[in-house]
C-alpha cells in the first residue's frame, strides 16, 4: 500500500468516526470546535505515521532491485520449503553484503559525526530517522542509498546525482574497532595514495555489484560510464546466486506428490542446482564466480556482461564464460594477458606472490585449483565450508557465520578424511608435541593471504618450505607461529625432518628472529601479515608476547602504510605496555609518537625484569634492545610499492 | 420430557470420557511443548524445525479443542436424549478427534524442510470425519425441536 493510500484510508476512517459525533452536536460553535479538533488530530496522526525503512527520497538515484525475468523468484520464495536453510542464509554475511541503509544495517556512528578526509574535505554525517545523510564541506547533504559490508568493515554509497551512479563516502567504518578510518587506510595501498581523494564514483555500478548482489546488470547508458540504469535481482548474495534461477523449481514443487517422491526417494531435483551434489570442480566454480581472480575473456564479452549480466549459471563450467587467471601472465602468448597488463601493469604483483600463489583474500578458487588435494583428489569448497549451518552444529549461528566452516573443518578431521595414514602417524608427522594445538592447516594452509586488515589462510594447500617461501618473499608457515625464531632455525628443523638441504640464508635470516626481521625489513605485504600474526593466539602461544612491544611500537609509529599501522596497533593495544594509551594509528606522525611514549617507557623495564638473553630477538644481554642493530635493520625496510587488490 | 435411557447414558458417557481424557492428554502435550521452549531444545526450536513446531502446536490445539467438542457432545446427548442419536455422528466425531491431532503430531516427528512427514495424511480424512460429525450433530439438534 502506498503512503497516499494509507493517508486516504486514515482520512476515511477519521470521517467515519467523526461524522456520528458531529451529528450529535447541535450548537454551531461546538460543531466548529469539534471539527477543528478532528482535523488537528488527523494532522497529528498523519505526522506520526511510521516511516518505512529505506523509503527513497529520490528513487531514480539508486540501483533498481527487481528480478530479471520470470525465471528468477527471489529468496522469499525459498523460505516456506527450506526454513532452516533460509534462516542460516539470512544470518550469514553473504546476505548482508549489500543492504539498504537502516537503523539495523548501518553499524557506523552516524549521529552528527564530522570527519576530515586526507584531502582536507570535511564530511558531516547526520541522521534523520532512518535516513543517513552525508555532506561534504558546505554542499547540501546527500542521502546514503546503499551499505556494503557487514562483517569486518562497512562502506557507504550516496547518489552522485547522475542517473543511478553511486559515489562512495571516503571513510570506512571498522566494525570490530568501532571507528572510522579514511577509505584508503583500510587497504594496503601505496602511501602516496593516502592523501588523494579516492575516486570510487561508479565503482559500485561496475565492480562491487558483481559480487555483492544477486544477478547484477550494470546497464551503462553512456560510453563514458557516467550514467546507468543499474539493476540487481537482490541486494547481497542470495539463494539464486548459488542455486541458479529458482522459478521453475518453485513451480514444479507446488505439487506435493512430487515433493514427497523427492523426499522419500532421496534423489536430486533436476529443477534446481545443489552445489553439494556437483563434482568438485563445478561445485567450487559456483563459489568461484566471486572467489577467483577472473575477468571476461574479451572486451566484447565485458560489454555483453555490462548490458545483460552474467551468462554463468551454477552448474555451468565457469571457464566457458570467464577467464580464470593464474600468474604469471604471458603477454606474448596470450592477447588477454597483454590487454590486462596494458591496462594495469601491476595486475599480477597486486594479486599474486612472485611464485604464483594468491596473496589477496576473496580469490580462493584461484588458490584451491593449484593444490594437489584439488587436482588429484575431491577437495572442493564444500569439503570444509557449510553455506547453511547444519542442524547438528552446536555452535552459535554467529560463530558459524564467521567463516561458514563445517565443525569438522575447525580441526583436523577434514584433512584426515582423506589423509588417514598421515593422521595416524600423529607426532611422527607433525613434529610437534600432541598438546601443542598445532593443526594440519597451520602448516599446510598458513596465513599468507591478506585482506580486510587481517591475514587469512592460504587456500593453496602446500607443505612448509622455508626456501620456496623466501624466494617468493612470503612468510613461511613455521615462522608465522614461531615469530621468535629465525628463518635459519625453521630451515634447519625442516631439513632435519625431510632430509632436504636447508636453503642458503644470509646472516640476518640466521641470527634474527623472523617476526622482528619481517616487521623491520619486510615489504608492506609481509609487514601486514606478520603484524597480524603478532596478535594471533597461536603465534602468541608459541612465541610469547613480551618481546613484541618495541617492534609493534616501531610499526605503529613510523610505517608508511596506514593499513599496516592499523594491524600492528591491533596487536599492540592489548599488551600491558600499551594499556591505557590512546593510540590512533591513522593520526599524524607527531601525535602517534606522543601517544606511543608510554609503550617505549614501559617496555625496557618489563623486558629487563625477565632477564632474557636472546640475540635472535634483537635483544642484547640483560633484555635491552640492541638499538644499533634495530636501527640498521629498520633502515633496510623494503619500501617497494605494494597495492593489494582485495 | 424424554427420559435418559441406559443406552443413551452409555452413549454420552463414552464421549464424555473420551473428551476429558483427550483434554488431559493433549494438555500434557501442551506442557511438554512449553518445556521444550523452556529448555530451548534445538530439535523443536531451531529455524529448520519450524514445520515441527507448527505441527505440534496444531496437534495440541486441535486435540484439546476436540476433547472439549466431545465433552460438549456428551452434554448435548444428555440434554436432548430424544434426538435419536446414531452411530454416524458418534463415530465421525471420534474419528476426527483421533485422526486430526494424531496426524499433526506424528507428521511433525519426521519433517522434510517445510513439508511434514507422511502421517500428516491422517489429517484430511480426520477433518472430513469431523465435518460430517458436526453437521450430523447439528441436524440432530435441529430436528430435536429444542
Amino acid at each position: 500500500m502506498s503512503g497516499w493510500q494509507e493517508v486516504a484510508l486514515l482520512v476515511l476512517a477519521a470521517i467515519g468516526v467523526a461524522a456520528p459525533l458531529l451529528a450529535r452536536v447541535r450548537r454551531p460553535r461546538a460543531r466548529v470546535a469539534a471539527t477543528t479538533l478532528t482535523l488537528v488530530g488527523l494532522a497529528l496522526l498523519v505526522q506520526h505515521l511510521p516511516r518505512r525503512a529505506g523509503r527513497p527520497t529520490a528513487p531514480d538515484d539508486r540501483p533498481r532491485v527487481a528480478l530479471r525475468d520470470d525465471a528468477w523468484t527471489g529468496s522469499d520464495a525459498c523460505k516456506a520449503c527450506h526454513p532452516g536453510e533460509h534462516a542460516s542464509w539470512h544470518a550469514s554475511y553473504h546476505r548482508s553484503m549489500t543492504q539498504r541503509p537502516s537503523g539495523e544495517s548501518v553499524l557506523a556512528a552516524w549521529d552528527d559525526v564530522t570527519l576530515t578526509a586526507p584531502d582536507g574535505a570535511r564530511w558531516r554525517l547526520t541522521r534523520d530517522g532512518e535516513r543517513f545523510l552525508a555532506a561534504v564541506d558546505d554542499a547540501p547533504p546527500r542521502e546514503v542509498v546503499l551499505v556494503t559490508g557487514s562483517h569486518h568493515m562497512q562502506v557507504f554509497w550516496v547518489a552522485d546525482g547522475r542517473p543511478r551512479l553511486l559515489a562512495q563516502v571516503p571513510f570506512v567504518w571498522l566494525i570490530d574497532d568501532a571507528r572510522w578510518v579514511p577509505r584508503n587506510a583500510a587497504f594496503v595501498r601505496p602511501p602516496e595514495l593516502a592523501g588523494a581523494p579516492p575516486s570510487e564514483t561508479g565503482r559500485w555500478n561496475l565492480v562491487c555489484l558483481r559480487c555483492h548482489t544477486t544477478d547484477p546488470q550494470p546497464l551503462p547508458l553512456s560510453p563514458g560510464l557516467d550514467a546507468f540504469d543499474t539493476r540487481v535481482g537482490e541486494l547481497g548474495i542470495s539463494c539464486e546466486s548459488c542455486h541458479g534461477p529458482g522459478a521453475a523449481h518453485v513451480a514444479a514443487n507446488r505439487d506435493p506428490a512430487r515433493r514427497y517422491a523427492l523426499h522419500l526417494g532421496g534423489g536430486a531435483d533436476p529443477t534446481i542446482v545443489n552445489p553439494a551434489r556437483l563434482d568438485a570442480l563445478r561445485s567450487s566454480q559456483v563459489c568461484g564466480q566471486c572467489h577467483s581472480i577472473s575477468c571476461e575473456p574479451s572486451q566484447a564479452e565485458w560489454q555483453a556482461w555490462a548490458a545483460q549480466g552474467f551468462q554463468f549459471r551454477p552448474g555451468d563450467d565457469l571457464a566457458a564464460t570467464r577467464a580464470l587467471l593464474q600468474a604469471p601472465l604471458d603477454p606474448e602468448a596470450d592477447p588477454l594477458a597483454a590487454t590486462i597488463l596494458r591496462m594495469d601493469p601491476h595486475f599480477v604483483e597486486d594479486r599474486f606472490w612472485p611464485d604464483g600463489e594468491v596473496r589477496v583474500t576473496g580469490r580462493e578458487l584461484s588458490a584451491l585449483v593449484r593444490s594437489p588435494c584439488f587436482q588429484g583428489g575431491e577437495l572442493s569448497c564444500v569439503t570444509c565450508h557449510a553455506l547453511h549451518k547444519a542442524p547438528d552444529d552446536p555452535r552459535p549461528t554467529r560463530t558459524w557465520a564467521d567463516d561458514q566452516l563445517k565443525p569438522a573443518a575447525m580441526g583436523d578431521a577434514a584433512c584426515a578424511s582423506c589423509h588417514q595414514t598421515t593422521a595416524r602417524e600423529g607426532e611422527a608427522h607433525t613434529r610437534h608435541p600432541a598438546g601443542a594445538r598445532v593443526g594440519c592447516m597451520d602448516c599446510h594452509m598458513p596465513h599468507t593471504t591478506y585482506g580486510l586488515l587481517k591475514a587469512i589462510r592460504s587456500h593453496e594447500v602446500t607443505s612448509p618450505d622455508v626456501g620456496a617461501a623466501r624466494a617468493a618473499r612470503r612468510p613461511n608457515a613455521c615462522n608465522l607461529c614461531h615469530l621468535d625464531r629465525s628463518l635459519g632455525w625453521a630451515a634447519d628443523a625442516l631439513a632435519g625432518w625431510t632430509g632436504r638441504p636447508a636453503p642458503a640464508l644470509d646472516d640476518d635470516e640466521r641470527e634474527v628472529a623472523a617476526g622482528p626481521l619481517w616487521l623491520l625489513t619486510g615489504d608492506a605485504g609481509q609487514r601486514a601479515l606478520v603484524a597480524w600474526a603478532s596478535g594471533w593466539e597461536k603465534a602468541r602461544a608459541a612465541s610469547g608476547t613480551w618481546w613484541l612491544p618495541p617492534y609493534l611500537e616501531h610499526v605503529v609509529r613510523g610505517d608508511p602504510y596506514d593499513a599496516v599501522r592499523i594491524i600492528a596497533w591491533r596487536g599492540l593495544r592489548d599488551l600491558p605496555e600499551a594499556r591505557g594509551a590512546a593510540i590512533d594509528p591513522v593520526a599524524a606522525p607527531a601525535a602517534r609518537a606522543a601517544a606511543l611514549a608510554p609503550v617505549r617507557e614501559r617496555w625496557p623495564a618489563a623486558a629487563t625484569d625477565r632477564g632474557e638473553d636472546d640475540g635472535a630477538r634483537v635483544l642484547a644481554p640483560g633484555g635491552r634492545l640492541d638499538r644499533a642493530r634495530f636501527q640498521a635493520l629498520s633502515e633496510r625496510r623494503d619500501d617497494r610499492r605494494v597495492d593489494l587488490i582485495e | 420430557m424424554t427420559l435418559v435411557t441406559p443406552e443413551t447414558r452409555a452413549y454420552a458417557r463414552w464421549h464424555l470420557r473420551l473428551g476429558w481424557w483427550a483434554l488431559a492428554g493433549w494438555l500434557v502435550l501442551g506442557l511438554t511443548l512449553e518445556g521444550l521452549h523452556g529448555l530451548k531444545v534445538g530439535w523443536y526450536l531451531d529455524p529448520g524445525a519450524e514445520t515441527r513446531r507448527l505441527l505440534w502446536t496444531l496437534a495440541h490445539a486441535h486435540g484439546a479443542l476436540l476433547g472439549l467438542v466431545h465433552v460438549a457432545f456428551g452434554a448435548t446427548v444428555l440434554a436432548l436424549p430424544g434426538a435419536g442419536w446414531g452411530r454416524l455422528e458418534s463415530r465421525c466425531l471420534t474419528a476426527g478427534a483421533l485422526l486430526l491431532p494424531l496426524g499433526f503430531l506424528l507428521g511433525g516427528v519426521v519433517i522434510h524442510g517445510g513439508d511434514p512427514g507422511l502421517p500428516v495424511l491422517l489429517v484430511p480424512p480426520g477433518a472430513m470425519c469431523l465435518a460430517v460429525g458436526v453437521v450430523a450433530t447439528a441436524r440432530r439438534v435441529s430436528r430435536a425441536g429444542v
